[in-house]
């Protein structure tokens, strides 16, 4: 639905953020973009969702290269919208349903569709019962979910997230995930970026390894995580599900509920043998 | 955040219909300004008084104190009022006479400090009702009600949500600098304070920044809708 074609993108002071970069979101439903910091995850977002200009290469969007007339813009970002790494930059009222609604409203919604679109999301995404809530009473947690639940409601088809579990506990991290799955169920494409290899390596189909604004490797979760050579260039590390393959020489399992399954039989076969 | 907007939010009225408690507080101030009745303006302190401690729930000391501050202003601004000077004794009640002329508190002036002392009390009551039971996002509904022009709604909705950011902003410098000694004597007390301004002048610029990118993410086309 979106490819970049050669996107190379230089800042006005001169440093090069992205070079060449070539992703395809039709590869994978959930798509991972992943790197050390500074390596142009962020850049490359904002290239994407149309905010910063690419110096060379363009963005193509079913089909067709992006414009950057405002009409063109408008409509293109009611398709794809971004949730930014830090809830406070995004969130505009303290009024958790009146900030669900901004950009609703913004697009021209009626009033009973946006009562309606928001009040969806906010059970989707598990907040509804704080909705009265002034923002600034929220822990992050939930306020992430407010940034998250404001692009549910408009219904997009490609939704970006950048790091969206940055900070978060670890029940939040599998509330996140669950909302990620439900939205990749529905058709929607989602892209992530993240510095946690084992939620990128758990969730993701397709993967980007991006390094100091170039793509050093991509291929399917377990393909990029493999290349351990790579990611340490990178500053990254293996998920620890790849480790105890690579270490411990047990299968590659992508989910460790797999791996227990498949250690229990394990174990149920050699208490089995112990018998008499 | 800010103290008096957590009670305002957690009270036994909060989530009660906000133009009830915005007409009782707004005829309260109304009588208080038209009246001059002492008696009135004490009897709408009183009432005040006992809606925020026993219908509202929030504690009578902690009421007390968020009259501190105002009460330094308004006892200075009496005492002006109530003191005046005049080359002879005449009608002073009582008075001392200071390099030839007569510094003293008069009948009228006694009264005219009386009601005025009463009638801000009244106000401040009443403006206290409001801001500790009616939440901001109510206090928004009574504005649309009352037809408030609709950018004064927009920039009331966002100053309130861009305080608490500034503020917490604001608390977290502070306990870094408090953290690393940055209060130990006079002098670095001050170097602090113009670290913590500089510091948090740049921040707010930066975070424009972002905040402009998330509202063209959001489609922004000049209009907050409240």
């Amino acid at each position: 639905m979106i490819k970049t074609n050669d996107l190379f993108y230089e800042y006005k002071d001169g440093t090069i953020a992205l070079k060449d970069i070539n992703i395809d979101l039709n590869k994978g439903s959930i798509t991972g973009i992943i790197g050390g910091n500074g390596a142009g995850k962020s850049t490359l977002f904002l290239n994407l969702m149309g905010i910063l200009r690419p110096t060379a290469g363009s963005i193509e969007f079913k089909n067709e290269n992006i414009k950057y007339s405002k009409s063109y813009l408008n409509e293109y970002r009611q398709k794809i919208s971004l949730v930014f790494q830090d809830p406070d930059k995004q969130i505009f009222y303290s009024n958790v349903f009146d900030d669900v609604a901004f950009a609703l409203r913004n697009i021209g919604y009626s009033e009973d569709e946006v009562k309606k679109k928001v009040n969806d999301s906010l059970k989707e995404t598990g907040i509804y019962e704080i909705k009265e809530r002034p923002v600034h009473f929220l822990s992050y947690g939930q306020k992430k979910r407010v940034a998250i639940a404001g692009v549910i409601a408009m219904d997009c088809d490609v939704i970006l997230l950048d790091e969206p579990t940055a900070g978060l506990d670890p029940v939040m991290t599998h509330g996140i995930a669950g909302i990620i799955r439900k939205l990749a169920a529905q058709g929607k494409k989602i892209v992530i970026s993240s510095h946690d290899m084992n939620f990128i390596y758990d969730i993701c189909n397709y993967v980007y390894i991006l390094k100091k604004g170039e793509i050093v490797k991509q291929g399917t979760g377990e393909e990029v995580f493999l290349d351990e050579p790579v990611l340490k260039e990178c500053g990254l590390e293996q998920p620890w599900l790849v480790k105890i393959h690579k270490k411990l020489g047990i299968p590659l399992f992508k989910k460790e509920e797999h791996l227990y399954k498949y250690w229990s039989e394990e174990n149920a076969d050699s208490s089995d043998r112990n018998q008499p | 955040m800010l103290q008096i907007d957590i009670y305002a939010n957690s009270n036994r009225l909060s989530t009660r219909n906000p133009y009830i408690k915005g007409l009782w507080a707004g005829a309260g101030l109304l009588i208080a300004i038209m009246t001059s009745n002492v008696y009135v303006h004490m009897a709408i302190t009183v009432l005040a008084a006992l809606a925020v401690v026993l219908m509202a729930g929030i504690k009578f000391t902690a009421y007390l104190k968020l009259f501190r501050i105002p009460a330094s202003f308004l006892l200075l601004s009496i005492a002006t009022i109530l003191v005046s000077v005049s080359p002879a004794r005449g009608d002073f009640l009582v008075s001392v006479k200071l390099l030839g002329f007569y510094f003293g508190i008069s009948d009228g002036s006694l009264n005219m400090a009386m009601m005025l002392l009463t009638r801000s009390l009244a106000c401040l009551s009443a403006t206290y009702f409001i801001s500790l039971t009616i939440p901001l996002n109510q206090i928004i509904l009574i504005l649309k009600k009352i037809r408030t022009p609709r950018s004064v709604i927009e920039m009331t909705v966002l100053m309130y949500r861009f305080i608490s950011v500034f503020i917490e902003e604001f608390s977290d410098m502070q306990n870094a600098l408090e953290m690393k000694s940055g209060y130990r004597n006079f002098k670095t007390s001050y170097r602090s304070v113009s670290i913590l301004a500089g510091t948090l002048f740049l921040r707010v610029m930066n975070s424009y920044k972002d905040w402009k990118t998330a509202l063209e993410v959001k489609n922004y086309n000049g209009n907050f809708y409240v």
